[in-house]
């Protein structure tokens, strides 16, 4: 009984949940805020793609929301992350048709033409390539093409997503490292992911206060710096104890987190 | 007496029932809420306008506010990047009607931090960014300018 109350319960949770992001279309939203003449309305979903072996396809749902067909392009990119004034910022770099390593992932199709008002564009990924011990990342982002109806009237703004794809290797780490870092009378925690697959925070917190981090998502081998914030760093020295809670998405399955802790103890 | 035995019976059952569903539906909750993603996960963007007008002079800034909201089914947080205009390899950029290119350092504030690009930004929230194109002793920039400024949610 109870199994069938929870299967009923969340059917209607997927639903509500499902209805949620509505598009600007109407009148006032919720937030308070009069809605606007909008852009070409459009989400998708899932917003994240992890394949575990080469020859695996997954499907983009892109669904149009306003009242006006919808044109889209998709550019496959590769996912880094860059060490620029002392943050770890991330970059797009495109993939270009000629360039001399074959992409990991072929997306089918990228240009997107009269998807309806309110229907869905299907769109397949192909995880062509695995490597044994390094993780492949890419970015494929979605854009509207606007109408060139539109273009001579003014600046157009447009509405885009990226979404995470990633190919598992072969062979894979999962790991990461949290330590203290004082540098200039600054304390640090050095947040490191020293595995070969991407690790994916949803919160860090230092004793019970929520860290801000660059990146939520770390790349293989990419490390990031916190600053911890002064409360913290006063208390650090008396009390010579770090209590740091981690919430993590697990690697294949981001609908569930896992919560780890580690106390560290500052010399 | 059988009979309000019944009557007691049915009354701890039903009790017994509410007990169940609240307790299913706070699990239900509990679980959702603190997974956060799922498969279904997704935001949009609401309240963008489709155009507006970049008219620019000497020496005269120019701020464009815009309001709009982003919807997400969680409550993780995400980036949200403002493509850059001058970004000539996706074709975006602000030209007038001469074909010169607007100079300009988008600068956008609120939540969003300034000359970044891109910030950190926590759904189911109202944010308001101002665009602005600063002043410039450059010549030739006054006009109106056409082009596309991109807004991507990056997961």
């Amino acid at each position: 009984m109870k199994k069938k109350l929870c299967l009923l319960a969340s059917a209607f949770y997927m639903g509500a949940a499902l209805a949620a992001p509505s598009g600007g279309n109407s009148a006032k939203s919720n937030t308070g805020l009069e809605a606007l003449p909008t852009s070409n309305d459009f989400y998708l979903y899932p917003i994240q793609f992890i394949f575990d072996s080469a020859g695996k396809i997954q499907t983009v749902n892109i669904v149009n929301t306003s009242k006006l067909n919808l044109n889209a392009q998709i550019n496959l990119k590769e996912y880094k992350q860059d060490f620029r004034n002392g943050k770890l910022v991330e970059s797009m770099a495109d993939i270009l048709a000629t360039s001399a390593v074959r992409p990991g992932v072929l997306i089918t199709p990228v240009v997107l033409t009269n998807i309806p008002g309110a229907q869905k564009q299907i769109v397949r990924i192909l995880a062509t390539r695995q490597e044994s011990d390094i993780e492949l990342s890419y970015r494929a982002s979605v854009k509207s093409l606007t109408p060139t109806s539109l273009s001579k009237s003014g600046t157009i703004m447009e509405i885009g997503y990226t979404v995470p794809i990633f190919v598992l290797p072969k062979n894979i780490r999962e790991d990461y490292q949290i330590s203290y870092v004082s540098e200039k009378n600054t304390a640090y925690l050095k947040i490191a992911n020293t595995g070969n697959v991407h690790v994916a925070f949803s919160k860090i917190t230092a004793n019970n206060v929520v860290l801000k981090l660059d990146q939520s998502r770390l790349l293989a081998g990419k490390w990031e710096m916190v600053a911890l914030p002064t409360s913290i760093s006063k208390s650090l020295a008396t009390n010579k104890k770090l209590v740091v809670e981690v919430t993590k998405f697990k690697l294949t399955d981001f609908s569930n987190t896992m919560i780890e802790s580690r106390i560290i103890t500052i010399n | 007496m059988l009979h309000m035995n019944k009557n007691i019976l049915i009354k701890v059952g039903g009790l017994l029932l509410a007990c169940s569903i609240k307790l299913a539906w706070s699990e239900i909750i509990s679980q959702n809420f603190n997974t956060k993603l799922t498969v279904d996960s997704t935001c949009s963007l609401e309240g963008m306008p489709d155009v507006v007008d970049v008219v620019t002079s000497l020496n005269t800034e120019v701020r464009i506010p815009l309001s709009f909201s982003i919807k997400c089914n969680f409550d993780d947080s995400i980036t949200l990047i403002v493509d850059s205009p001058q970004a000539k390899t996706d074709g975006y950029f602000l030209v007038d009607d001469k074909g010169n290119l607007l100079p300009y350092s988008l600068v956008i504030n609120s939540v969003i931090q300034t000359k970044q690009k891109q910030t950190v930004v926590q759904p189911n929230n109202a944010y308001q960014v101002d665009l602005v194109f600063p002043g410039t002793t450059m010549k030739n920039v006054a006009g109106k300018y056409t082009g596309v400024i991109s807004f991507v949610i990056n997961y």
